[in-house]
């Protein structure tokens, strides 16, 4: 009967331990699978726990054999890169180890015993240990109501080994100091201050992967509106150009209307005649290629436009009346500016024959589709790999498409196929 | 037999066009017929449905038509037809969209570009003309691929669905014996898509699609699939600027 007391005890600690490490998991990492798998997945876990935990596996293996299991299940169900996924479960691990602790040596300082006899009363170290299992649970969901929603690290992996070694060294700590209770019984209260630091110390710890995620999340954000400005500026010489070659071509027609209207004054038919064959036959160049009927788009494509052509790339539009649309300026000039720049440059490296295809459909909502040759690219998942160094630097034009596209609820992919890059968007009902 | 219109106003510029396009189609093996007039009045509209082809001017000089003008009438009668716009100027704009353009090619990049155009037109104009074979009633029938709206399915029993041809009262249906995922590997590549356990949709005929339905050409609203719906719209985005 007691040892079905016992290893029922152990299951239930077991359990209650593994809750506390998946709210840990959820806390830091984004999810991978649905709710209903990973919760699936979190039972078939806490099994294999419990099974282990009926056997006589003590020390430093028990430990070991737990970290393993939570971070094979943490790779299943949380994305992020191993690093990540090993910091997480040293964090979560010690977590609950320093809760445990700091509890139940506590409870022994303020009940002057040593934890050896703590043990002993098994009613009260029963219920210490549960109310450390829930208060170990309890505090994982404050942290993980604290943590920002958009749990994604953006840290390098030195700097994630780095994190790691503290939580892993306290850990080792952790389980050194608790070993020694077992031959030293005069050091409750010592263990108690020593959890009790460990705790703050990773709590900072935290607190500072927390504060470097912001820098680097604001970091990002100032690459982001640099870029977007350097875009604007091209933007605006376009527009300057695409003025001053109007201002040029209205000019010219003003005299060539003046030249007509004199010509017609002294009654001069037919060099009027012959005059008009020769404009209508040099008249051969348009100043705008694109006419949407939106100002903004046309002045866009068009600069993108004269660029493919003058690096041997044929691009070809299909466009309907876009002159409902009411995006942003800012939001379209990116867009569509990073889009094809991205394409020009992809085509700039094909060497085979370069084409560009750019779709803008506005009906119930706004369809935008740009494809172009293109080399083989490395898609990981909704990223590219930037083939430009430093890494650091590059790839935010593709982010900031991105950025854009989440900000108007829009669905897009893009995908590389047979010397063929295509990249589509479909932008619900941005009409004014 | 492939017909082919050129329409330009520069008599010199479409005789240099047909035997150019003879040449060409002599190369890639392609029976054609071509014929060429400078003016639109003397096209006909029942002469315009019969080609398969037109390359058109867009501005005919001293005429109060343009070529998009030519283009419209030939989507009324033919809405099959490729239209390559062959101008001295492009201009992309939403009239363009409007006749289908297939492609514009400048007047003087045509030596370059000729060729690489008819190419894609060729493969274009032979995707158009896919049909399925099908045994329904005891008799074999070929249904061209861009008549089916969507192929449904109840229990055992596909129903394919066509679309409503002008004249029809009411579209037309066949009902056939198969599974539908024989029919969605078999249709994979030609455009159809599996929007729902019990509905596999050719795409060229989706109006709109949401998540919680897919609305086609003719009206009809289908029920989708929440589960597959991310991984299925992405394949339309892709698909649709075909």
């Amino acid at each position: 009967m007691e040892k079905i007391l016992e290893y029922s005890l152990s299951i239930t600690w077991a359990i209650l331990e593994f809750l506390s490490c998946y709210i840990i998991f959820h806390a830091f990492l984004p999810v991978k699978i649905e709710r209903n798998k990973r919760i699936l997945s979190f039972f078939v876990v806490a099994l294999i726990m419990c099974v282990y935990s009926c056997f006589e596996i003590g020390g430093i293996l028990k430990y070991l054999i737990t970290i393993s299991l939570a971070i094979a299940w943490s790779f299943f169900a949380f994305k992020g890169v191993w690093l990540q996924h090993f910091l997480v479960a040293i964090i979560s691990y010690i977590f609950s180890a320093i809760v445990d602790i700091t509890v139940s040596f506590g409870f022994a300082s303020l009940l002057g015993l040593t934890f050896n006899e703590l043990v002993w009363k098994k009613l009260l170290y029963i219920f210490i240990v549960t109310i450390a299992k829930l208060l170990a649970i309890f505090a994982a969901y404050l942290a993980f109501r604290l943590r920002s929603p958009h749990r994604t690290s953006q840290f390098k992996n030195n700097f994630l080994l780095l994190t790691m070694l503290f939580p892993a060294v306290s850990l080792v700590v952790i389980w050194l100091v608790f070993e020694s209770t077992q031959t030293r019984e005069d050091i409750t209260i010592g263990v108690f201050i020593t959890c009790c630091v460990l705790a703050l110390a990773n709590i900072a710890i935290l607190y500072i992967i927390r504060i470097t995620e912001k820098n680097t999340k604001r970091e990002t954000e100032i690459i982001l509106l640099n870029q977007q400005t350097a875009l604007q500026a091209q933007n605006i010489i376009a527009l300057e150009k695409s003025y001053r070659a109007q201002r040029r071509a209205t000019h010219e027609f003003q005299n060539q209307l003046q030249t007509i209207s004199n010509l017609l004054g002294a009654n001069q038919l037919d060099t009027v005649k012959t005059y008009v064959a020769q404009l209508q036959r040099t008249q051969t160049t348009r100043v705008f290629c694109v006419n949407s009927h939106n100002p903004i788009i046309d002045a866009i494509l068009n600069q993108k436009y004269q660029l493919a052509t003058e690096n041997a790339i044929e691009i070809q539009f299909q466009l309907n009346d876009l002159s409902s649309i009411s995006i942003e300026t800012n939001s379209l000039v990116v867009l569509l500016s990073n889009l094809l720049d991205n394409a020009i440059e992809a085509c700039q490296k094909f060497p085979g024959t370069r084409r560009i295809y750019c779709c803008l459909l506005l009906k119930d909502s706004l369809y935008l589709s740009i494809g172009n040759t293109s080399l083989p690219v490395q898609i990981n998942g909704n990223h590219i790999e930037t083939s430009k160094f430093p890494k650091e630097e590059h790839g935010y034009g593709l982010v900031n498409i991105q950025h854009i596209l989440n900000g108007l609820n829009a669905e897009y992919t893009f995908e590389h196929a047979d010397e063929w890059f295509q990249f589509a968007a479909d932008i619900p009902f941005p009409v004014s | 037999m492939l017909r082919v219109l050129i329409c330009d106003d520069d008599p010199l510029f479409t005789k240099s066009l047909q035997a150019s396009l003879t040449a060409l189609f002599q190369k890639h093996d392609v029976k054609a017929k071509i014929h060429t007039y400078t003016r639109w009045e003397d096209v006909g509209t029942i002469i315009l449905s019969s080609y398969d082809i037109a390359f058109l001017d867009i501005d005919f000089s001293g005429y109060q038509y343009s070529g998009i003008d030519i283009a419209r009438k030939l989507r009324t009668v033919r809405q099959d037809s490729i239209i390559i716009f062959v101008t001295n100027y492009i201009e992309f704009a939403p009239e363009g969209y409007e006749v289908q353009a297939f492609r514009y090619l400048l007047k003087s990049e045509l030596p370059h570009k000729l060729e690489n155009t008819l190419t894609l037109a060729l493969t274009h104009f032979n995707s158009v003309r896919e049909t399925l074979k099908i045994q329904s009633n005891g008799e074999l029938i070929d249904i061209l691929l861009s008549d089916i709206l969507f192929i449904e399915s109840q229990g055992h029993l596909l129903i394919i669905h066509l679309r409503t041809k002008s004249g029809e009262k009411r579209a037309q249906q066949y009902s056939i014996y198969a599974s539908l995922s024989s029919f969605e590997k078999k249709l994979d590549n030609y455009g159809f898509l599996r929007i729902h356990k019990s509905y596999l949709v050719n795409m060229q005929h989706i109006k709109k699609y949401q998540c919680t339905e897919a609305v086609l050409s003719d009206g009809i609203t289908l029920r989708v699939s929440e589960k597959n719906y991310s991984e299925q719209k992405k394949k339309y985005l892709l698909w649709r600027s075909r």
